[in-house]
C-alpha cells in the first residue's frame, strides 16, 4: 500500500518583501506544487495524499484561497486527498474547514478534523489524525492515537501536526509537542508529520516531510515530499524522497574589498545551481570598496548576474564605500569640496566616530552628485 | 601715489585760474566754507584722471562755467613709485588735449597718455556716458565723494576684480567655489524632496510616510477585525457548547413529566375541595334553619309573657290617671280664689302710689321754681354787665390813638418843629395885614391874597403885587433853601398823615383820645370781673349742676323752664302740707304691699300646686297609653306568627332539621379527615407554576442561545472570507518592507545633511583663509576704534557684520556714526592691500567724520595718521574747528596762475 505524505503547502502565503510580480510566482506556485504531487501520485500508483497540516497559511483564507487547492485535488479523481488542521490554518468550529465542509467537498478529499480514525480507500489503512484546534495547544495532539480502535489487521497510520519534543531548537517549546516515541507507543506502521519545513526522519517510522514548495530564506533545501510504502502491520515502512518543488531561497553572505572579491561573488552565486531562474538569492554583502570597485559590484551584481536570478534581496548596508585618493582627485584636487570630502573620509573611517556611517553615506551621496552634477 | 598739486581753470565755479599745491607725503587738509569749491576740486580731479579729453558727453559739458561755452582746463602733479608725472587736459575745444610727463622726461600725447595712464592708475576706459564708478576702478572706492562716507563700500567689478587680484597674490585662488555651489544646490534639492526646511516631510515623502501611516492604521484595523472574528468564533464554540449541553441533559422531559403530574395532582385536589365546600355548605344550610326554627319558639314564648306583663301595668296605669284627674280639679279652683285677692290687692297698691307720685311731683316743681327765680336774677344782671362790657369795648377801640401812635406823633412833631425852625430861619418872613378894601388887590405871584392876615416865607424871587400901585419884588439871600424846603414839606406831610390816622386835628387832641380810651378800657374790665361773679358754677338742691359762665347758666334755666313747660302747669301750695300729705300716702302705700305681697306668696303656692297636678295628670294619661300599646304590639305580632305557622307545625319542624343537621354534620367530619392526609392545594400550585416557569425559563434561555448563535454565525459569516490573515500578513510585510525603506531614506538625509554641513563649513574656512589678507589689515585700525571687535566680510568682499561681543551685528544696523567710521576703515586697509601689492593708491575724503563723537574723531585722526605714515590721505571739509587736532598739511587754494602756463 503506496501513499504520499506532505505537509506545510502553506497556500495563501504572502511575499510582500518581493515586488508584486515575484509574489505572484510565488503564490501560484504553490497550487501548481498541488498538480505536481498528484502527477507524482499517479507515477508511483499511490493511492493517498497525506497532507499533515499548514494546507493553508492562515486560519481565515479568503474564500478564493480555500477553493483554490481544492479543485486542483479534484482533478486527480484516483488519488484520495487527506487533509488535516496544522497550527497555522487549526480547525475551529464555525471557520474556515467547517465552511468546507457546509459547501461541499470533491468526493476523493477527506477531512480529519477530529480525533476520530477513519480508513484511507478500501480500509486496509486507517488514518489516526491528530488536528489541531488552536494554533497552540499545550500538550501532546498525538497522544489520543494510543486509545484509537482500528479493524483488526488494518495499518496504523498517524496523520499529525508539530514539533518532537526537545526537538525545537530551544528546547523549551511546549506547545503541539509530539512525544518521539508516539509511533511505537500507539501502534503506528508510520507517523506522518508536518511543520517542519525541511525533510526530516525521526526513527524508521516516524518522517517530516518538509514542505513541496519552500517559502523562506530560514531553510536552504529543495522542496519535498515522501513517498511511503506499507507492506504490512509492523513491518518497517519503505520512505523515498520526492521532488515536487520548484524555487530555491538561498542566503549568500560575502566580504567584499576589491573587484577581484566581486568577480568571484558573481561566479559563486552562478554556481549556486544549473537553473539561476529557480533561485531566491537573500544577499547580504559587507566590506569596504573604491568608487571604482563599487561601480563594478553594481555591474558585475547589481546589474550582471541579479536579473538571472528569479529575485534578488540584496543587503549592502554593511558595504562601506571608501573613496580612494584617485576617487576623491576624481572630484576635486583642491578647494573646499576636496577639503569636505578629506574630512568626511576620516570620520567614515574613525570608529570613535557617532556619524562614522553617515559619513560614509555621506561620501556615497557626495559621489553620486559629483557623477550627476559633472554629468550635467 | 601721491598728489603733489592740482590746477584748474574754466571748470564750474572757477573761471580764473586756481591752484592748490604743496600737498605732504602724509595727510592733507583743505578747509573752507560751504560753496568754497572742495568738491569742484575733487570732482576736476576725477575729471582730469578718468574722463577722456576728447568726451562730449553731458558730464563733461557739466564740467563748463554756468552760462558759458568754455573750455575747462586742468592740470595735475602726482609722484608714483616710478617717480613725477603730470598730466594736463583740455576739454571741449577746437583742439583738446591730453599730456602726460613722465619721470624720464618723455612726452606722452591725447589717447596714447590716455592709456598710458589708464595703465599706470589702473582704471578701465570711460563708457558711453563717461567716467563712472564702475570705469574709475579703485580709485571709486578710495576717493569718497560729499554724502558718500555713509555707505559701505561698494566694491564694483572692476574694483572687486583688482582687490582679487591682490589677494590671489597673497593667498592664492579661492578654489572649487563653482562647483561646490552647484553640490549644495543639488545636496539642498535632494534634501528638499524629503523634508522641508524645518525637517518637516514634503512631497512624495510625506506622502510615503502618511502612506505607512494609512497602511498602520488599516493593519490595527484588520487585527482588530480578526480578534472579532475570533472572539466570535470562541462565542460559537461556547454556545455550540451549552446548546449541546441543554439539548443532552434531559432537564426538558424531566421537567415536563414532573409538570405534567402536579397538574394531575392539583385537578385532584381542586375536585375533592369542591366536595368539602358543598358538604359544608348543606351542613350551614341545615345548621342555621335549625336554630332559626328553635328562636321562633323561644320568640313566640317571650310574646306572651310579655302581653300578660303589659295587661297588668295597664290596669294599674288607669288607676293613677283618675286619682290625678280629680286633684287636678280642686287645685285649679283654689288657685283662681287666690289669683283674684292678690289681683284687687294691686289695684289698691296701683292707685296709692300714683296719688304719692303726683304729690312727689308737685314737691319737686316747687323746687325748681324757687330755684329758677334765682337763676333768672342772676342771667339777667350778668347779661346787662356784658352788654355794657361790649358797649366800653367799642368805644375803646373805635379810638385808634395808643400810646405807640402818640409816641410817634410826638417825634414826628417835634421832626416838623426843627425843620421849621430850620426852614425860617433860612427865608424871609412876610407878614400882611390888609385892610379889606385891599382884599384880592395885593396879589403874591400873581395869586390875590384873600384873607387880611396873611404870612409868607419867601425864599424865591417873589413879586407881590400891588393892583395899579405896582409891585414889590422880594429877593432873598443867595442860600438855597429848596433842601430844607423839601424836609419841611415831608414833615408836614409825616405829621399830617400821623393825624388823620389818629382822627386828631392836633397832637394835644391825640394825647386826649389816648386818655380816654384806657379809661373805657378799665370800665369793660370791671363790666367782665362783674358777669363772672354773677355766674359762678353751682348745684341746685333738686341736685342739677351748673358750670360756670353765663352760658352754662343760661342753658339751665332753659332747662328749668322746659321742665317746668313740661309739667303743665306752675304748682301751688306750701311745702309743709304737702309733705304732710306725702307721708300719709306713703304709709298706705307701705300697709297695702305688705298686704299685696302676703297675697302674692299663697298664689304662688297656689300656681306651683296647680302645675303639678297638671303634670301628674299627663304622666299618668301617658302611661295608660303607652301601657295599652305594650300589651297590643306584642298580640298583634303574635298573631301574625301564629297565622303564619301553627306552634305544633314549628315544633315538628325543628325536630326534623335537627336530623337533618346532624347528618350533614357527620358527612363533614368525614371529609375534613380525608383532607388531612391530601397534599395542600396551595403547595401543589405553588409546584406547578415553579415548573412552568423554570420549563418557560429554558425555553426562554434556549432560544436566546439560539438566537446568539445565529447572530454570532452572522458576524463570523460576515468577517470570515475575505481572507483577513492573508491581509494582515501582506500588510505586516508591506510594513516591514516600508520601515527598512524609510531608515535607509532616513539615513540617506542624515547623510545629504551631514555632507551639507561638511561642504558649507569647508567653504566657510576656506573664504576666511582667503579674506585674511583683508580682515588682518582692517583689524589694527579696527581695535584702534572700537577695541575687541571683529569684522566680517563676505566673499565678494563686503563688509557684512562686526563682532563686539561675539555676538554679530549687522553691518546695516550700526549707528551712521559708526557705520561711516568703520567705512573709511576699510578704505584705509584696501590702500594698504593696494599699496603691499605694488598699486597705487591714495585716500581723499570729501566732509567725512561728521557725525563722529569727538572722542571717536580723535582716535580717527590718530588711525589715519598712522596710515599716513604708508599713504597719502587727502581730507576736504568745511569745518576748519573739528580737524584743527588733526594736524598734517594746510592746503591753501591759489589764484591767478594758470594750468598751461607751466606747460
Amino acid at each position: 500500500m503506496r501513499f504520499i505524505h506532505t505537509s506545510d503547502w502553506q497556500v495563501g502565503k504572502v511575499f510582500r518583501m518581493f515586488d508584486r510580480e515575484v509574489e505572484a510566482v510565488l503564490q501560484s506556485e504553490r497550487l501548481e506544487v498541488i498538480e505536481r504531487l498528484g502527477g507524482l501520485a499517479q507515477k508511483h500508483s499511490a493511492v493517498a495524499i497525506l497532507v499533515a497540516g499548514d494546507v493553508w497559511d492562515h486560519a481565515e483564507p479568503s474564500d478564493r484561497t480555500l477553493a483554490q487547492p481544492l479543485e486542483r485535488m479534484r482533478s486527480f479523481p484516483t488519488v484520495e486527498w487527506h487533509l488535516t488542521p496544522g497550527n497555522h490554518d487549526p480547525h475551529q468550529p464555525g471557520g474556515a474547514w467547517e465552511s468546507l465542509q457546509e459547501r461541499g467537498l470533491p468526493p476523493n478529499v477527506k477531512l480529519h478534523l477530529h480525533q476520530e480514525p477513519a480508513p484511507i480507500g478500501d480500509g486496509k489503512a486507517w488514518v489516526l489524525p491528530a488536528p489541531l484546534s488552536r494554533r497552540h495547544t499545550i500538550g501532546d495532539p498525538t497522544q489520543p492515537m494510543d486509545e484509537m480502535h482500528t479493524p483488526p489487521g488494518a495499518l496504523r497510520v498517524g496523520l499529525a501536526h508539530g514539533s518532537i519534543r526537545d526537538f525545537s531548537a530551544d528546547g523549551l517549546t511546549t506547545h503541539n509537542r509530539i512525544s518521539p516515541d508516539r509511533a511505537e507507543r500507539a501502534h503506528l506502521d508510520y507517523l506522518a508529520l508536518g511543520d517542519w519545513h525541511t525533510l526530516r526522519q525521526i526513527d524508521p517510522k516516524t518522517w517530516y516531510s518538509g514542505t513541496p514548495e519552500p517559502d523562506s530564506f530560514a531553510e536552504d533545501a529543495n522542496g519535498k515530499a515522501l513517498l511511503v510504502e506499507l507492506t504490512g502491520p509492523g513491518r518497517p515502512p519503505i520512505v523515498t524522497p520526492l521532488d515536487p518543488g520548484r524555487f530555491r531561497w538561498v542566503q549568500q553572505k560575502a566580504t567584499l574589498h576589491d573587484e577581484q572579491d566581486i568577480r568571484a561573488l558573481a561566479d559563486q552565486l552562478r554556481r549556486l545551481d544549473s537553473t539561476l531562474g529557480r533561485l531566491l538569492v537573500d544577499l547580504r554583502v559587507t566590506g569596504t570598496l573604491g568608487v571604482a570597485a563599487r561601480a563594478t559590484f553594481d555591474a558585475e551584481i547589481t546589474r550582471g548576474v541579479g536579473p538571472a536570478l528569479f529575485a534578488l534581496r540584496l543587503d549592502d548596508a554593511g558595504l562601506v564605500l571608501a573613496p580612494t585618493e584617485e576617487d576623491l582627485d576624481a572630484i576635486d584636487h583642491a578647494g573646499f569640496v576636496r577639503t569636505a570630502a578629506d574630512r568626511l573620509r576620516q570620520r567614515a573611517a574613525d570608529q570613535t566616530d557617532p556619524q562614522r556611517d553617515a559619513a560614509a553615506l555621506a561620501l556615497r551621496e557626495l559621489w553620486t552628485l559629483h557623477a550627476r552634477t559633472t554629468d550635467a | 601715489m601721491k598728489i603733489r598739486s592740482i590746477e584748474l581753470q574754466h571748470f564750474r565755479k572757477f573761471i580764473n585760474p586756481v591752484r592748490i599745491a604743496g600737498f605732504g607725503d602724509g595727510i592733507n587738509v583743505l578747509v573752507g566754507p560751504n560753496e568754497y569749491g572742495k568738491s569742484t576740486i575733487l570732482a576736476a580731479l576725477q575729471a582730469l584722471l578718468f574722463e577722456r579729453y576728447r568726451s562730449k558727453t553731458d558730464a563733461i559739458r557739466r564740467m563748463q562755467t554756468a552760462g558759458s561755452e568754455t573750455s575747462p582746463i586742468l592740470a595735475l602733479d602726482f609722484d608714483l613709485p616710478s617717480g613725477h608725472h603730470r598730466l594736463e587736459k583740455r576739454f571741449l575745444h577746437r583742439e583738446p588735449y591730453a599730456r602726460l610727463f613722465l619721470p624720464d622726461g618723455r612726452q606722452v600725447h591725447d589717447d596714447a597718455a590716455e592709456e598710458q595712464l589708464q595703465e599706470l592708475l589702473g582704471f578701465l576706459p570711460p563708457n558711453r556716458q563717461g567716467a563712472s564708478p564702475d570705469t574709475q576702478g579703485i580709485w571709486g572706492l578710495l576717493w569718497v565723494e560729499q554724502g558718500a562716507s555713509f555707505d559701505k563700500p561698494q566694491l564694483r567689478e572692476s574694483t572687486r576684480r583688482t582687490l582679487r587680484e591682490c589677494l590671489d597674490a597673497e593667498v592664492g585662488t579661492l578654489a572649487g567655489g563653482q562647483r561646490g555651489q552647484r553640490l549644495l544646490s543639488a545636496i539642498e534639492k535632494e534634501i528638499a524632496t524629503f523634508v522641508d526646511g524645518r525637517g518637516r516631510p514634503t512631497g512624495t515623502w510625506k506622502a510615503f510616510i502618511e502612506e505607512t501611516a494609512r497602511i498602520t492604521i488599516r493593519l490595527t484595523e484588520t487585527q482588530q477585525r480578526r480578534h472579532d472574528l475570533e472572539d466570535h468564533l470562541n462565542d460559537l464554540d461556547n454556545l455550540r457548547a451549552s446548546i449541546e449541553q441543554a439539548t443532552m441533559d434531559g432537564n426538558d422531559e424531566r421537567l415536563q413529566t414532573e409538570q405534567r403530574t402536579t397538574q394531575q395532582a392539583l385537578d385532584t385536589a381542586r375536585h375533592f375541595e369542591d366536595q368539602l365546600g358543598q358538604a359544608r355548605g348543606t351542613h350551614e344550610v341545615l345548621r342555621v334553619r335549625r336554630e332559626a326554627a328553635a328562636n321562633e319558639i323561644v320568640t313566640r314564648e317571650q310574646l306572651e309573657y310579655t302581653i300578660r306583663q303589659a295587661g297588668a301595668t295597664t290596669v294599674t296605669s288607669r288607676a293613677e290617671h283618675d286619682a290625678a284627674k280629680t286633684d287636678l280639679e280642686t287645685r285649679r279652683s283654689h288657685q283662681t280664689h287666690l289669683a283674684a285677692q292678690e289681683a284687687s290687692l294691686y289695684d289698691d297698691l296701683k292707685k296709692a302710689t300714683v296719688a304719692l307720685e303726683r304729690l312727689e311731683t308737685t314737691r319737686q316743681m316747687l323746687v325748681i321754681q324757687d330755684s329758677l327765680t334765682g337763676l333768672e336774677r342772676s342771667l339777667n344782671a350778668a347779661r346787662t354787665a356784658a352788654e355794657r362790657a361790649e358797649e366800653l369795648n367799642g368805644r375803646a377801640t373805635a379810638i385808634t390813638v395808643d400810646d405807640k401812635t402818640l409816641r410817634k406823633l410826638r417825634n414826628t412833631e417835634t421832626a416838623h418843629t426843627t425843620a421849621q425852625a430850620a426852614f425860617d430861619a433860612a427865608t424871609t418872613r412876610l407878614e400882611f395885614s390888609l385892610k379889606n378894601a385891599a382884599l384880592g388887590r395885593v396879589s403874591v405871584d400873581g395869586k390875590p391874597i384873600k384873607q387880611a392876615q396873611y404870612e409868607l416865607q419867601v425864599d424865591q424871587p417873589t413879586t407881590i403885587g400891588l393892583d395899579e400901585f405896582g409891585e414889590i419884588r422880594i429877593r432873598p439871600g443867595a442860600r438855597d433853601t429848596n433842601d430844607l424846603r423839601e424836609v419841611l414839606r415831608k414833615a408836614e406831610r409825616n405829621l399830617q398823615e400821623l393825624l388823620n390816622a389818629a382822627g386828631a386835628a392836633t397832637v394835644a387832641d391825640a394825647d386826649l383820645l389816648s386818655r380816654e380810651k384806657a379809661r373805657l378800657l378799665t370800665e369793660a374790665d370791671a363790666a367782665r370781673r362783674e358777669i363772672t361773679a354773677h355766674t359762678p358754677a353751682r348745684t341746685l338742691p333738686n341736685g342739677l349742676q351748673i358750670g360756670a359762665g353765663t352760658d352754662a347758666l343760661s342753658q339751665a334755666v332753659a332747662a328749668l323752664r322746659s321742665q317746668i313747660a313740661t309739667h303743665g302747669s306752675l304748682a301751688t301750695g306750701d311745702h309743709q302740707s304737702l309733705n304732710r300729705e306725702i307721708t300719709e300716702v306713703n304709709e298706705k302705700v307701705k300697709l297695702l304691699e305688705a298686704q299685696r305681697d302676703k297675697a302674692s306668696a299663697a298664689a304662688r303656692k297656689a300656681d306651683r300646686a296647680l302645675e303639678d297636678a297638671i303634670h301628674r295628670e299627663a304622666t299618668t294619661r301617658a302611661a295608660v297609653t303607652r301601657a295599652t300599646e305594650d300589651e297590643e304590639t306584642p298580640r298583634r305580632d303574635l298573631a301574625r306568627r301564629r297565622a303564619e305557622k301553627p306552634d305544633d307545625a314549628l315544633r315538628a319542624d325543628l325536630g326534623r332539621l335537627e336530623l337533618d343537621r346532624a347528618a350533614a354534620e357527620a358527612a363533614l367530619t368525614r371529609l375534613g379527615e380525608d383532607a388531612q392526609t391530601r397534599e395542600p392545594l396551595s403547595r401543589l400550585e405553588a409546584r406547578l407554576q415553579r415548573l412552568t416557569e423554570a420549563c418557560e425559563e429554558r425555553q426562554r434561555a434556549k432560544e436566546n442561545r439560539e438566537g446568539k448563535r445565529r447572530e454570532v454565525e452572522g458576524a463570523v459569516s460576515a468577517l470570515r472570507g475575505a481572507g483577513i490573515d492573508e491581509e494582515i500578513a501582506g500588510l505586516e510585510q508591506e510594513l516591514t518592507a516600508r520601515k527598512e525603506d524609510q531608515e535607509r531614506q532616513e539615513r540617506r538625509v542624515a547623510a545629504l545633511k551631514l555632507l551639507s554641513e561638511e561642504l558649507r563649513r569647508a567653504e566657510r574656512e576656506a573664504k576666511e583663509r582667503y579674506l585674511a589678507p583683508i580682515t588682518q589689515r582692517i583689524e589694527p585700525y579696527l581695535q584702534a576704534l572700537l577695541p575687541g571687535a571683529r569684522i566680517h566680510c563676505d566673499d565678494e568682499l563686503a563688509l557684512q557684520s562686526i563682532e563686539r561681543t561675539g555676538v554679530p551685528e549687522d553691518f546695516d544696523r550700526l549707528s551712521g556714526g559708526t557705520q561711516e567710521q568703520i567705512a573709511v576703515l576699510t578704505r584705509l586697509a584696501f590702500a594698504d592691500l593696494l599699496l603691499d601689492r605694488g598699486r597705487p593708491a591714495a585716500i581723499i575724503l570729501d566732509d567725512s567724520l561728521a557725525f563722529a563723537d569727538p572722542r571717536r574723531l580723535e582716535r580717527m585722526f590718530d588711525i589715519l595718521t598712522e596710515a599716513s605714515r604708508r599713504m597719502q590721505v587727502t581730507i576736504l571739509s568745511c569745518r576748519e574747528w573739528a580737524f584743527e587736532r588733526l594736524g598734517g598739511k594746510r592746503l591753501v587754494l591759489e589764484e591767478g596762475v594758470s594750468p598751461t602756463e607751466k606747460a
